[in-house]
Parts: C-alpha cells; sequence; structure tokens
C-alpha cells in the first residue's frame, strides 16, 4: 500500500517537476542560440518529450514485436514467415477472422444506429438529458462487469426447468410453445449474442458524441426548413444527416477500431469457445497458453495491419470536420 | 520418466481407522497417541506462532488459487488461526484462469508470493527453471517425510528439489446419486452394469445423467477429469503415466475410445439432461442440482469427494447419505480392478519472505490438516491428521474406498503441462459440441503434445 503511494507521488509529483525542469532548462539554452534559429529548434525542444515518450512505449515495442513474429516461440531462432504461415492456416485463427469481420460490420452499425437515434429522441424532449445520462451509465461500467451481466441475461436452462436467463424467461413466457435458446453456446446467436452486449456497453459513447454535433446544428436552419414546409423526416434527410455526416465517419471508424481489437467481452462470455474466438483472444492464448512469443507477435502484427488504415481513415475525417468548422 | 502409481497402502491417516477391515498401521510411527478428540494435536493458533519462529510477524502473502464463494469460506477457516496468532494477512486472489494468471505474473516480473493450483503439471516448468523455492529449505523435511506419501512428494519433486506441498486431496471420479430416487445399481462392479442400467432409464424416456461443463475460462475441465478417469480403467495406469509424461500420442485408439465412452453419457440427448446444450451451458456448480429437483431430471453425476460441499451449498436441506450419497467409478476393463484417482491442490511459493516461509510451515502442520478434514470438503494429505478429524460423511466413505483400493493414480489432466491442460479442456468442449469432428480435435492436441514437452 505505502509502496503504491509512493509510485502514485513519483507519477503525480516527480514527473511533472522533472519535465518543468527539462524545459526551463532547455529554454534558457535555446535562449542563446541566435534568432533565427531559435525558431528551428524551439519545437523539437517542446515536442522532445512527447517524441521520446511515443518512440519508447509505441513505436520501438511495435518494432520489437514485428521482430519478433519471424522468430521462433522463445525468440531465439529466426524462422521467416513460419509463424505467419501458422496464423492462415490455423482453423481457430480463420473463425477469428470471420468473426472480427463480423463484429467489424455489426457492432459499428448498431452502436451508431442506436447512438444516432437516441440522440435524436432524447434531444427533443423536456427530460432529454436525464434520459442520456441513464442511456450513457452502461459506458461507465467495465467491460468484464458488462459481460458477466450479460452472462446471466443469457443464461440457459434447458426446457421444462425455471428459466433464470432473462431473455429465455421473457421467450418462454410470451412466445407461446417456443423453446429456451442457449444464446451463448449455439453457433447462430452466440456471435451475435456477444455484440449485443457489447452494443449495449458502447452506443451511450456514441449518442454523446453524435448529440453534441446535433446541437451543433443552428437553430436557424431548422427554422427555416420548417417555415418552408418540410417535415421532420425531411429536415432528418437532407438537414440533420449530412451536418453530422463527419462526426458519424470518426465515430463508425472509433466503434470498428475497438470492433477489431475486442477482447474483455468475449474472453469473459465465452473465452472464445464454441466459434466466438476473436484476433484479441488468440493472440492472448498464444502468448499465455501456448507461450509462443513468435505467434503472439505475428498475430499481433496482422491486427495492427488490420487497425492501421482504418486508423488512418479515422484521423482524416477527424481533420476533415475539424476543418470544416 | 519414474513411474507413478501410488501404492497408498495409507495415503491418508484415516484410511487405515474409517476403514476397519484395514489393516492398521503402527500408529506409533505416523501419528501421535490419540488422547481424546484433538487426537493429540495442539491449538492451531499455536502451532501457526511456532510455524512462523514463535514471532508476531504481522505483514501480508499475497496468494493466487482457484477457490471461490462457499469454498473460500471453507478454506478461510484453515487460514483464520493463522492469521490471526501471527498477525499476517492472507491476500487470497481468485481466478478460474488461473495458469494464465500466474504466467502473466511471473513473465511480468510480479509474482504472487504464494500460489495453489491444481494443474500441477504448470508448476513443472517453473520448477524446472528455478522460480520457485525448494520448499525442501524452508520445512523440517524429517516432520514432512513422516507426514506425507512418498508417492505424492515424488510428484512435487523435480530435480532434488521439492517445488510444492500437497494441501488439500480429492478423490475424484465418483459417482453422485440421490438415494431417494436412484433405483439403479449402488455397487456397480462393471461400468456395463451402471451403463445399461442407465440405458433402460433413458428408453423409459428420462435422462441417467446429468453433466456441467461450464467454469469461465476453465470451461470444459470435469469432462478432461471424466475422461481421465475414464482412460485410466479402460487403458490401464501404465498408459495413464504414460500419456501424462507425454509418451503416447493423443490420437492413440485408447484415447478416442475414453473420449468415445464420455461421449456415450455426454453427446446423447437420450442419456444427458437437457442434451449436449445443457452440458455446454451448464455451470459444474450446478451440474448436479437436476438430480434434486422434484421431480428428478436426471440420477447420475461424475464429480470428485468436493461435490458434497457444492450440493449442501445448493441444497442446505439434504442430509448427507440419507439423500446424497456416492459410489466409486466403477471398472471399465476387467483387467484393471478397482482403481482409483486423486486430485489435489498443491501450494507452491515464489517470492521467499518470512511470512510465506510462515504460511507454509504452517500448512505442513497436522493442525492445519485437521482445518482441512473439518471443513468436510477435502481430504488432508498429511497422514498425521487423526482420524476423528473427519466427521464428514463423505470423507469417512471416501476414505474407505480408497483404503480398499486396488490402486490409486494421480489425476494425470492435472499434470498435463499447461497448454496440453487448456487443450484438453477446450477438447472436451469442442467434442460435446460436435461428436464427429473427435478424429480433427485429437489430431490438434497431439500437435500441441508434440510442442509442449521439453
Amino acid at each position: 500500500m505505502l509502496e503504491r503511494a509512493g509510485q502514485l507521488a513519483l507519477s503525480v509529483v516527480v514527473l511533472p517537476v522533472l519535465l518543468v525542469a527539462y524545459l526551463a532548462a532547455a529554454e534558457s539554452v535555446v535562449r542563446f542560440l541566435p534568432r533565427p534559429r531559435q525558431g528551428a529548434v524551439r519545437p523539437w525542444v517542446w515536442v522532445g518529450p512527447a517524441v521520446v515518450l511515443v518512440l519508447a512505449f509505441l513505436v520501438i515495442p511495435a518494432l520489437n514485436t514485428l521482430y519478433l513474429s519471424f522468430m521462433d516461440a522463445d525468440s531465439t531462432r529466426f524462422v521467416a514467415g513460419e509463424n505467419y504461415a501458422h496464423a492462415i492456416t490455423d482453423a481457430d485463427f480463420l473463425t477469428a477472422i470471420r468473426n472480427s469481420v463480423v463484429w467489424l460490420v455489426a457492432l459499428p452499425a448498431l452502436a451508431v444506429a442506436l447512438g444516432l437515434a437516441m440522440a435524436v429522441l432524447t434531444d427533443r424532449v423536456p427530460y432529454g438529458t436525464a434520459a442520456r445520462s441513464m442511456l450513457f451509465l452502461p459506458v461507465a461500467i467495465s467491460a468484464v462487469a458488462g459481460g458477466v451481466i450479460w452472462g446471466f441475461m443469457y443464461d440457459y436452462r434447458p426446457p421444462g426447468a425455471a428459466q433464470t436467463g432473462t431473455l429465455n424467461a421473457l421467450l418462454t413466457s410470451f412466445v407461446p410453445g417456443a423453446e429456451p435458446q442457449s444464446w451463448l453456446v449455439s453457433a447462430s446467436t452466440n456471435n451475435g449474442a456477444l455484440i449485443v452486449a457489447t452494443v449495449w456497453m458502447t452506443a451511450g459513447f456514441c449518442m454523446v458524441i453524435l448529440g453534441a454535433a446535433l446541437r451543433g446544428i443552428p437553430d436557424e436552419l431548422l427554422e427555416a426548413a420548417r417555415v418552408d414546409g418540410a417535415n421532420e423526416f425531411h429536415i432528418f434527410a437532407s438537414i440533420t444527416l449530412p451536418l453530422v455526416a463527419p462526426t458519424i465517419t470518426v465515430v463508425t471508424t472509433t466503434m470498428a477500431i475497438l470492433a477489431l481489437k475486442v477482447f474483455d467481452t468475449v474472453y469473459v462470455m465465452t473465452n472464445g469457445n464454441f466459434g466466438t474466438e476473436v484476433i484479441a483472444t488468440i493472440m492472448f492464448k498464444e502468448l499465455f497458453s501456448a507461450r509462443d512469443y513468435g505467434r503472439a507477435s505475428a498475430v499481433a502484427v496482422i491486427l495492427m495491419a488490420a487497425i492501421v488504415p482504418i486508423m488512418i481513415w479515422n484521423l482524416r475525417s477527424y481533420r476533415r470536420e475539424e476543418a470544416a468548422r | 520418466m519414474r513411474r507413478l502409481s501410488l501404492s497408498l497402502a495409507v495415503i491418508l491417516g484415516l484410511t487405515a481407522t474409517a476403514c476397519g477391515t484395514a489393516p492398521a498401521p503402527s500408529a506409533s510411527e505416523t501419528t501421535p497417541a490419540a488422547s481424546g478428540d484433538s487426537g493429540g494435536l495442539r491449538d492451531p493458533k499455536d502451532a501457526a506462532l511456532d510455524a512462523a519462529g514463535g514471532e508476531q510477524l504481522g505483514g501480508t502473502v499475497s496468494m493466487l488459487g482457484v477457490l471461490g464463494g462457499e469454498e473460500l469460506d471453507a478454506f478461510d477457516t484453515v487460514l483464520a488461526p493463522f492469521e490471526e496468532a501471527t498477525g499476517i494477512t492472507i491476500e487470497y486472489e481468485s481466478s478460474r484462469d488461473l495458469g494464465v494468471l500466474i504466467q502473466t505474473r511471473v513473465d511480468g516480473g510480479n509474482p504472487p508470493d504464494v500460489v495453489s493450483t491444481p494443474t500441477i503439471g504448470q508448476l513443472f516448468d517453473y520448477a524446472v527453471q528455478g522460480v520457485l523455492v525448494d520448499l525442501s529449505q524452508v520445512l523440517d523435511m524429517s516432520a514432512v517425510a513422516q507426514n506425507y506419501d512418498e508417492d505424492l512428494m515424488n510428484i512435487v519433486t523435480r530435480d532434488g528439489a521439492m517445488f510444492g506441498l500437497f494441501n488439500t486431496v480429492n478423490l475424484a471420479g465418483l459417482i453422485w446419486y440421490n438415494p431417494t430416487t436412484y433405483t439403479g445399481p449402488t455397487d456397480p462392479a462393471e461400468w456395463d452394469e451402471l451403463q445399461s442400467w442407465a440405458m433402460d432409464t433413458a428408453a423409459g424416456g428420462t435422462t441417467p445423467w446429468c453433466v456441467g461443463l461450464e467454469s469461465g475460462a476453465a470451461s470444459g475441465w470435469p469432462g478432461a477429469e471424466f475422461i481421465t478417469g475414464i482412460l485410466l480403467r479402460q487403458a490401464g495406469p501404465e498408459f495413464h503415466d504414460q500419456w501424462w509424461q507425454g509418451e503416447v500420442a493423443w490420437t492413440s485408439p485408447e484415447i478416442k475410445r475414453a473420449f468415445e465412452t464420455y461421449g456415450e453419457i455426454a453427446t446423447d440427448p437420450d442419456m444427458v439432461y437437457g442434451g449436449p446444450t445443457a452440458v455446454l451451458a451448464t455451470s459444474f456448480e450446478n451440474g448436479a442440482d437436476a438430480i434434486f429437483t422434484d421431480p428428478p431430471s436426471c440420477f447420475l453425476h461424475e464429480q470428485a469427494t468436493f461435490m458434497g460441499g457444492i450440493i449442501a451449498g445448493n441444497f442446505p436441506e439434504l442430509e448427507p447419505i440419507e439423500d446424497v450419497d456416492f459410489f466409486g467409478m466403477p471398472d471399465l476393463s476387467p483387467e484393471h480392478h478397482d482403481l482409483q484417482q486423486i486430485s489435489g491442490e498443491v501450494v507452491a511459493m515464489f517470492n521467499d519472505t518470512p511470512q510465506a516461509r510462515a504460511l507454509v510451515n504452517y500448512l505442513a502442520t497436522p493442525e492445519a490438516g485437521a482445518l482441512i478434514a473439518q471443513t468436510g470438503r477435502w481430504l488432508s494429505p498429511n497422514k498425521s491428521v487423526p482420524a476423528e478429524q473427519y466427521t464428514d460423511p463423505f470423507l469417512a466413505r471416501a476414505a474407505e474406498i480408497l483404503g480398499s483400493a486396488g490402486g490409486v493414480s494421480y489425476l494425470g489432466s492435472d499434470l498435463l503441462p499447461q497448454p496440453l491442460v487448456e487443450g484438453f479442456w477446450r477438447a472436451t468442449l469442442d467434442y460435446v459440441n460436435d461428436p464427429a469432428q473427435l478424429d480433427a480435435i485429437l489430431t490438434e492436441l497431439e500437435e500441441i503434445r508434440q510442442e509442449s514437452y521439453p
């Protein structure tokens, strides 16, 4: 406990002090340079610490992962593309790729559609703020806790037994003749069940971001449209939607990245069993169960390669949105 | 590799007395003269203080294990006198994904002080790497030699170093039933005798068996243990030992047959309650529940001794022996008669702190063993725990079965290397989900075997 308090003190007091000391020292050196040179050097002085941190904690580990992905299980022997060959021929990995594509399409589509609907609807009622706060709550729940909660929702008991899972209880009481479903085991429902649980945990985030964009639309514009006789659907389709489109793109790509790197929900609810493996759970198993650093790194590199294009697109959309303001 | 078959004339002190017919071992040798109820044992708090070198050490011990809920409450009763006497706080962290958690903590340079794990195979690697503390430097080895069975000691000894201490022992492969509703054979000599009753029951429209495999990240383990029990009794102890030591292929016909024998129960909707779907979706803790509903939906459930405690937790109104009872798994082959299997938890030490030393020393005392016996959930591996400490009728019955066994083996599925342990659990789920894939599943396990042994 005391040790942790010490670490905390180090991070909140000592590091900022060091940083300020560094800047002060560097500035005093820069001041002695001839004036034209100062302008060239100063930006690097200020951006330096960030560059060092990104190098140390992002770039170098990423390059190291790339390097390890060409080595064997304990990183002692060069094996060229063997780890990648293993990955793309491994049945579990192919299942994971298939599932990740499903996640990639379904999670952003559902979360953004639901988030947009919630944002539009709560925008026009007097108790909107209260409703938004409630809808945002699941975002604050950790994915592990959310997984456990949804595990109870999806709980299955054989037909005839008392259904303790919310979904099966509803299904068997309100649909005559319906059999309980084992949502997390059956291959036809389990991936969908995991995605729905994740949508519940992320739609609130989409709602908040999209809600902010909605409130940025000038009232005069909407007034003018109404005066011109447009109905609410027209307004939504021709004014609201085009104006929040850049935000939708940013939120969608954020959700797409989340879908690709999803781990905790799957780990808690099915542990990748019954065909629910995703890329991150494969990486986890290669690393901690099989202790194969080569294969785990290869999977990590593949995951990174899949995410980077989306990330670039995300950044571009974000910049475009900023530029439009 | 050394052949492992526990002779276990007496692994546990209790077997001698609880099983009236077995010859009593020279009690003076292994147990202090029994005096009164305590059997010559001291107050556990005194034993704990001694284990800490007579000092109120204070501080903490971080401990990783698999116990949770009522099982952890039970284990806490063993730890309580130690914490009280020494002022040491034990921070028990529980996870069903223990193997992975230990691995991450060790790789991160932040191992717990102590682990207590049922999957001992994982510890073999650490023992070889030398990251575990050699307990022969921590414990009084003359007392250990006297109190622990030599075969059990062999399991936790590598290259002359003792890397773990057996803390609890279970008798695995028991068939649990409800005597008030079950009409089949209660002491079947052969598997077929039991299964023919089960098939008749299935033909009559009631499912005879109940199985539950869900256990979070460890899902599948109850099935893997059942299959291991079948394998031992079908293929014999010698094959079983070669198998966990990595000397036979997983694609061997013996292993396939063990899976298929298990599949006759777990993959057949007529034989198992709720069919394979319920097998996969039901938590192992609720695995036996349907035996005790009115009317029962099934009659038989396979699980180790600790299931008695779990059933009692789920149905507090049931009376042991009257409403809940078990018999040992019957023979599956005429050549291998009356074999039994034990499993357990081993305590291993990663950090050599005075507090961790005190804890391990305390757990090695007969006084701590007696408290384990008193939980009614586990047997103590400590032979100096007097038989009177086992007040639980299930444990007394387990001792009886162990005492008269034709041979005792350690549960091989817990001795496999970690990747195979997890692969086996998962293979069990995959097999129940789609029995047609058995060959592919075994081929995959065989690939893991080839990569998993040094």
